[in-house]
C-alpha cells in the first residue's frame, strides 16, 4: 500500500495548508496564491530563486513538516517544461547580447532539475533525486516512480511536480490551441510512505502513464483495480468530446472538471490529486449544486494532449 | 531477475555507430576540434557529429514532420542498438529517454524571430519540451506505451539506464531502450561559458593543469532485457547491468562538495547493489569533465570507496567533449565495449599528475582482464549516478 501522509500545493485557487479548500473554490483563477515564503526557504536564497523554484521548495519543506518527517528517502519531481522563466532569461541574453560574459545564474537554474536539486540543497538530503519530464505526463510517470522506490524499500518519498506560466507561452498556446482556459502556474509536493501513520490523509492506489492510448484505458485500468466506477471522477476537461464521452461512461459517477479551477499547464493533474486527496477528506461535497456523501475513491483522469493518458487512484484512508 | 544488455548504438563526434567509436578509441583520435559553429559567435573547441539534420534524416528515412536535432541524433542510435529486434505480443517494450535541452536546437531559432520582431515558425518550437525528444524516437521505432524521459543534467542518460534497470528488475517492463542525446547549442556552450568552465583549449581531464570542458553531442541508446525477454527474442546479452545508484551531493547547484560527499554515496550504494567485489572492478569510465571542481572531487570520492587502490580509470571525454545528457549512455556503451573487448580505454591530454591526488588515469588502449565496469555521470544540482556493467 501507498499512503499519503501529506500534500502541499500552491495555484490559481486558495490551495496551500487549507483544510477542506475544496469548498471554497473560486470561478476567479486569475492570480496566484502565493505563501509568505519567508517560513520555508531561507529569506537570502528567496530573491535569487524564479517563482517555479520558490513554489516548489516552499511546498516540499511544508509536505514534509505536515506528514511530522524530518527527512526524504527521495525526491522525485515531474515537469513538463522545467524552469521556464530562467531558461527564457538566459536564452534571452544569448541572442541579444553578443560578446562578452553573461551572468551564469539563470543558466544555472535553468535545468529541469533545478526543482528537485534545490529541494536536495534546501533540507540537506542526499538521497535518490530524481526529474521526469514527459510533457502532460510528468506528474504521473514520477509517481509510478515513487510508487516503485517503496516497492524496493521502505520509507518516505518526497513526490511532486512543478511548472510555471512566462509571457513567451502565451503565443505558442494559442497557436496550438492549448488557450481555453488560462495559462497558470502550479507546483506540489506530497509524502507518499510504505506506512500507514497519524498523519495519513489517503491511500495512492494506483497509478498509469500512457503515451499512444486508447478508448478502453479508464475501463482496464478500473478493472485492474476491481472497480467498475469510482465515486468521483476529476479530469481536465479540456475537449468538450473526452468529457462528453466520459459523462457517457460514467453516467452514474460525478465528473469535476479541474483544468477551469487551475488552469492550464502541463502538471495540472498534481492539482487535481491535491483536490482529490482534499474532497476525500470532507464528509460531504458538492459538486453542479448536488451533495454527494458517498466519496471512497476518486479518479483523476489526464488527457490534456490527446493520446496521452495519466490515471490517478486516491481512496480514502478510514483509520 | 538479471538486467541483460543485448543491443547498443551510438552517434558522437569520434564515430556514426559502435565499430567507428571503438577504433577512434583504439587510434587515440578526438572529435574535439576548433571549429565556428553556426549555433554560437566564437570558434571553440568543439566535439560535432560530422551529419546534419538533413544527412540524418535521410539516412534514417525520417518522416517530414518537425524534429528537434536531439531526437535526429537519437534516432540514429537507437536504429543501431534496435537492430534486428521486433515488436511481440508478449515482450512488454519500453523506451526511457534523456536529454539536458530538448529541442533546444530549433527552439533557439524560433525565439530569435520572435525577439527580431519576425513572423515566427510555430513548428520550430513545437519540439522544444523534453517529452517531445523521446516520443519522436519511440515513434520511429512503433514504440508505444511507456514513453518517458528523465531531465537530471549531465547524469540523464545514466539515471535513464538505471530507472529501465529498476523496472526490468520489478518485472514492470520486459525490454526497454534507454539512453539520451543532446545537440551542441548555443544556449549550453554560452552557458558553460559564463561558468567560466569551458576551456579556450582541448580539455585536459584528470590533469594538474586542466582548466575546463569542451562540449561535444551525441546520442547513444542500449537495448535492456530480461530473462523472458530473450529468451522471446533470441537476443544474445553482451554483459550484465548489476548495479546502480542515485546520490544527491546537496552542497551547491552547479559546483561538487570537495569531499565528494554524492558521488562517493554513488558509487558505495551501486557497487554495493551489484554485488561485484572491489577487486573485481577493473575499469572506471570516470565522469571527467576536465573542471577543477570536478576533477577534483570525483578523484576524493574515487580515494574514499578505493583507499589506495584505485582501478585502472580514465575519462574518454577528451574524444567526444561533454555530451551532456548523453554523456551517460555514450559512456555506458564504452563500458560495454571493456567488457565485451576486454580492454582499457584511454583518456588524451595527460601530461601532469594532480597535485592533490596523485592519480594517474589510463592513457593508452591497452588488453586487460576486464570483469566489471563502474561508469559515473554527476550533473547539476549535484545529481550523481554510478552504474556497473559486468561480465557474465
Amino acid at each position: 500500500m501507498y499512503y499519503i501522509q501529506s500534500s502541499a500545493y500552491i495555484s490559481h485557487q486558495d490551495t496551500f495548508r487549507k483544510k477542506g479548500f475544496s469548498k471554497n473554490l473560486s470561478e476567479n483563477i486569475s492570480t496566484l496564491i502565493k505563501p509568505d515564503y519567508k517560513e520555508f526557504i531561507n529569506p537570502s536564497l528567496i530573491r535569487r530563486m524564479s517563482e517555479v523554484l520558490r513554489m516548489s521548495v516552499a511546498c516540499g519543506s511544508a509536505a514534509l513538516k505536515d506528514a511530522g518527517v524530518i527527512t526524504a528517502d527521495a525526491i522525485i519531481a515531474g515537469t513538463g517544461l522545467g524552469c521556464l522563466m530562467d531558461t527564457e532569461k538566459f536564452l534571452n541574453n544569448v541572442i541579444t547580447i553578443q560578446g562578452g560574459m553573461l551572468p551564469p545564474t539563470s543558466f544555472i537554474q535553468s535545468t529541469h532539475n533545478t526543482i528537485a536539486g534545490q529541494l536536495s540543497l534546501a533540507l540537506s538530503c542526499h538521497s535518490y533525486n530524481m526529474t521526469h519530464t514527459q510533457n502532460s505526463l510528468s506528474f504521473e510517470y514520477a509517481l509510478s516512480d515513487a510508487m516503485l522506490m517503496l516497492d524496493e524499500q521502505s520509507g518516505n518519498i518526497l513526490a511532486g511536480a512543478a511548472d510555471e506560466y512566462i509571457d513567451p507561452l502565451q503565443p505558442v498556446a494559442n497557436h496550438f490551441g492549448l488557450n481555453r482556459f488560462p495559462l497558470t502556474s502550479g507546483a506540489g509536493f506530497f509524502v507518499l510512505s510504505d506506512k500507514v501513520s497519524a498523519h495519513t490523509q489517503a491511500v495512492l492506489a494506483d497509478v498509469l502513464a500512457i503515451n499512444d492510448s486508447d478508448e478502453n484505458v479508464c475501463k482496464d485500468f478500473l478493472q485492474r483495480n476491481q472497480l467498475s466506477a469510482p465515486d468521483i471522477i476529476l479530469t481536465d476537461g479540456y475537449h468538450n468530446d473526452n468529457l462528453r464521452q466520459l459523462r457517457q461512461n460514467f453516467s452514474e459517477t460525478p465528473v469535476i472538471p479541474y483544468t477551469p479551477l487551475c488552469g492550464t499547464y502541463a502538471t495540472s493533474s498534481a492539482f487535481a490529486m491535491h483536490l482529490a486527496i482534499d474532497i476525500l477528506q470532507e464528509k460531504t461535497t458538492h459538486v453542479s449544486g448536488s451533495e454527494i456523501k458517498q466519496h471512497r475513491t476518486a479518479l483523476v483522469i489526464n488527457q490534456l494532449l490527446p493520446g496521452h493518458t495519466g490515471l490517478i487512484l486516491i481512496k480514502n484512508h478510514e483509520a | 531477475m538479471s538486467v541483460f544488455v543485448t543491443g547498443m548504438g551510438i552517434i558522437s563526434a569520434i564515430g556514426n555507430n559502435v565499430v567507428e567509436n571503438l577504433s577512434s578509441l583504439q587510434e587515440r583520435r578526438s572529435g574535439i576540434r576548433k571549429t565556428k559553429l553556426t549555433c554560437h559567435p566564437q570558434e571553440i573547441y568543439a566535439a560535432p557529429v560530422n551529419l546534419s539534420d538533413d544527412d540524418l534524416r535521410n539516412r534514417f528515412q525520417v518522416s517530414n514532420t518537425p524534429h528537434s536535432r536531439t531526437s535526429l541524433l537519437g534516432i540514429a542510435a537507437v536504429a543501431e542498438a534496435w537492430g534486428h529486434n521486433k515488436h511481440l505480443p508478449n515482450v512488454r517494450t519500453a523506451f526511457i529517454g534523456s536529454t539536458s535541452v530538448g529541442g533546444m536546437d530549433k527552439t533557439e531559432k524560433y525565439y530569435r524571430q520572435v525577439l527580431e520582431g519576425n513572423s515566427a515558425d510555430f513548428s520550430l518550437v513545437q519540439t522544444h519540451d523534453s517529452g517531445n525528444t523521446s516520443e519522436k524516437i519511440a515513434h520511429h521505432f512503433g514504440i508505444k506505451g511507456y514513453i518517458n524521459t528523465l531531465s537530471t543534467a549531465c547524469s540523464s542518460a545514466a539515471n535513464a539506464l538505471m530507472l529501465a534497470a529498476r523496472m526490468l528488475e520489478h518485472g514492470h517492463a520486459d525490454r526497454i531502450v534507454a539512453g539520451g542525446s543532446d545537440p551542441l547549442t548555443g544556449f549550453t556552450i554560452s552557458g558553460f561559458q559564463s561558468l567560466m568552465i569551458y576551456d579556450e583549449d582541448w580539455c585536459k581531464p584528470f590533469d594538474e593543469n586542466r582548466n575546463g570542458l569542451n562540449l561535444g553531442e551525441g546520442a547513444a541508446y542500449l537495448v535492456l532485457e530480461n530473462e523472458k525477454s530473450i529468451s522471446a527474442t533470441g537476443n544474445k546479452p553482451l554483459c550484465l547491468l548489476k548495479g546502480w545508484s542515485n546520490a544527491a551531493d546537496a552542497y551547491h547547484q552547479t559546483a561538487s562538495s570537495p569531499e565528494g560527499k554524492g558521488a562517493t554515496l554513488a558509487m558505495k550504494n551501486a557497487i554495493e547493489k551489484s554485488g561485484v567485489a572491489l577487486s573485481d572492478i577493473s575499469y572506471i569510465n570516470a565522469h571527467g569533465t576536465g573542471t577543477k571542481n570536478n576533477d577534483l572531487s570525483e578523484s576524493t570520492a574515487l580515494q574514499n570507496i578505493f583507499g589506495k587502490n584505485i582501478p585502472p580509470f580514465s575519462s574518454t571525454k577528451a574524444f567526444t567533449g561533454h555530451t551532456l545528457a548523453a554523456a551517460g549512455a555514450i559512456e555506458a556503451v564504452y563500458s560495454v565495449l571493456s567488457i565485451v573487448h576486454q580492454v582499457l580505454l584511454p583518456g588524451l591530454n595527460y601530461t601532469n599528475v594532480m597535485s592533490e591526488t596523485g592519480l594517474t588515469p589510463v592513457t593508452e588502449y591497452k588488453p586487460c582482464q576486464v570483469n566489471a565496469v563502474l561508469s559515473n555521470s554527476f550533473g547539476f544540482g549535484g545529481n550523481n549516478t554510478s552504474l556497473i556493467f559486468k561480465k557474465i
